[in-house]
């Protein structure tokens, strides 16, 4: 089949992981956000996302934050130009579901630790009209998978020029609160996350300049 | 103690900076032996920004006219750091995110590294960074809250985007890896503005 023809769910099965112009494709082929109203795996997805859930991203590589403050870099959000940015909604994730996904995720690489964690509503980061009023620039898709159903990704909901996706970046960064607005680690679920998390994710060394904020 | 270290002339100053001896911070305070030449130089030649560059260079003229060149044992520049940073990126596989990013493109960290290299005393040290995209970048972020990025493509192209939340100013110049392109220049903050 080809990529024109396929529904929302059969271009997240043919281009998820595997293509960088994945974002572009879903902009091409189903503009104006239309695949938020459909779920891409609908077999495992706990429905459609609201406007009023708790969208969260998690903070672990240090290639993500300033070397020197307890800052996040715009290259957080890098990939809502290519394969999409993965956030988690908060409103639908067990804890034993955030647990694997933040012990996957830092265990995926010796150098990651688990930093703390971004928060936007869903409402917020649709809101941004950075082309025109009224269009959306961002869509958050529900992507769930078998091990984390909760699991969607955020997408520049058009092609953009080249010359403004760092300000597509920035842009989105500063919805979940800028540079700064990292929640510590230890908040999330009260520290239920936290204290379930192994050895192997809790003792990984800390960037000097997180110490403060964790 | 500080050694020193003979250096040609004045006029191997410029030359200096591009090889990124121009250093933004001072990191030890010198002797007021050796301090007192650059007043000497600063009030006599009227070039301040040549002064304060020699002074965060740790390039001394002493008193015979000759420049010095104090302690090479010393701690690593912010500008040199970032330079450091942006070469390491080279050795990076691609996924280093673990999200599936792309190697990193290496005509684009060093076109960065060059352009940090050529950042001039006063100008703010900005932070390094690596796109999914392969590409580096640098950025700056301003005490009263504005941004600045430069992106960085293998093909001498250089995206930039500068907001100070009323204005913004964003789009493509071209890097000779020579000299900061003037547009450019106008937009990165001095070490006062910045964060």
């Amino acid at each position: 089949m080809m990529l024109c023809d396929m529904t929302c769910a059969g271009l997240h099965q043919a281009t998820f992981d595997e293509n960088p112009e994945r974002v572009g494709l879903f902009a091409d082929h189903h503009p104006n956000c239309s695949c938020e109203r459909e779920s891409l795996v609908p077999t495992v997805s706990p429905g459609l996302i609201s406007n009023d859930e708790p969208i969260a991203r998690i903070v672990c590589s240090p290639m993500h934050v300033h070397k020197k403050q307890p800052k996040l870099m715009t290259n957080f959000f890098s990939h809502v130009v290519s394969y999409g940015a993965s956030v988690q909604r908060l409103a639908h994730a067990t804890d034993t579901e955030l647990v694997e996904c933040i012990k996957g995720l830092v265990t995926g690489s010796e150098d990651r630790a688990w930093l703390g964690y971004t928060e936007a509503s869903a409402s917020e980061i649709r809101a941004k009209t950075l082309r025109k009023q009224g269009e959306q620039s961002f869509s958050i898709l529900d992507s769930a998978l078998s091990q984390n159903p909760a699991h969607a990704e955020i997408h520049c909901a058009y092609r953009i020029p080249e010359a403004d996706v760092i300000e597509y970046r920035h842009e989105l960064l500063k919805v979940f609160g800028g540079e700064t607005a990292i929640k510590p680690r230890k908040n999330l679920r009260e520290g239920k996350i936290w204290s379930s998390l192994p050895n192997a994710v809790t003792d990984r060394e800390v960037p000097p300049q997180w110490a403060a904020l964790i | 103690m500080y050694n020193s270290t003979a250096l040609p002339s004045i006029k191997a100053l410029p030359v200096l900076a591009a090889c990124c001896f121009s250093a933004p911070a001072f990191a030890y305070e010198a002797p007021s032996t050796l301090r007192q030449p650059v007043e000497m130089f600063q009030s006599s030649q009227g070039t301040a920004a040549l002064a304060a560059n020699m002074r965060k260079t740790g390039v001394f003229m002493l008193p015979d006219g000759h420049l010095r060149m104090a302690s090479p044992v010393r701690d690593t520049t912010d500008q040199e750091r970032v330079i450091a940073q942006l070469r390491a990126y080279v050795s990076l596989q691609a996924n280093w995110d673990g999200e599936g990013a792309e190697a990193p493109n290496s005509e684009s960290a060093h076109a960065a590294a060059d352009f940090a290299c050529l950042l001039s005393a006063s100008a703010a040290i900005p932070e390094s960074m690596l796109h999914a995209s392969g590409r580096s970048a640098l950025a700056w972020s301003w005490k009263d809250g504005s941004y600045g990025e430069l992106e960085f493509y293998p093909d001498g192209k250089v995206a930039y985007y500068f907001t100070n939340n009323q204005d913004k100013h964003k789009g493509f110049v071209y890097f000779d890896r020579v000299e900061i392109p003037r547009s450019i220049k106008a937009l990165i903050p001095t070490v006062d503005d910045a964060v």
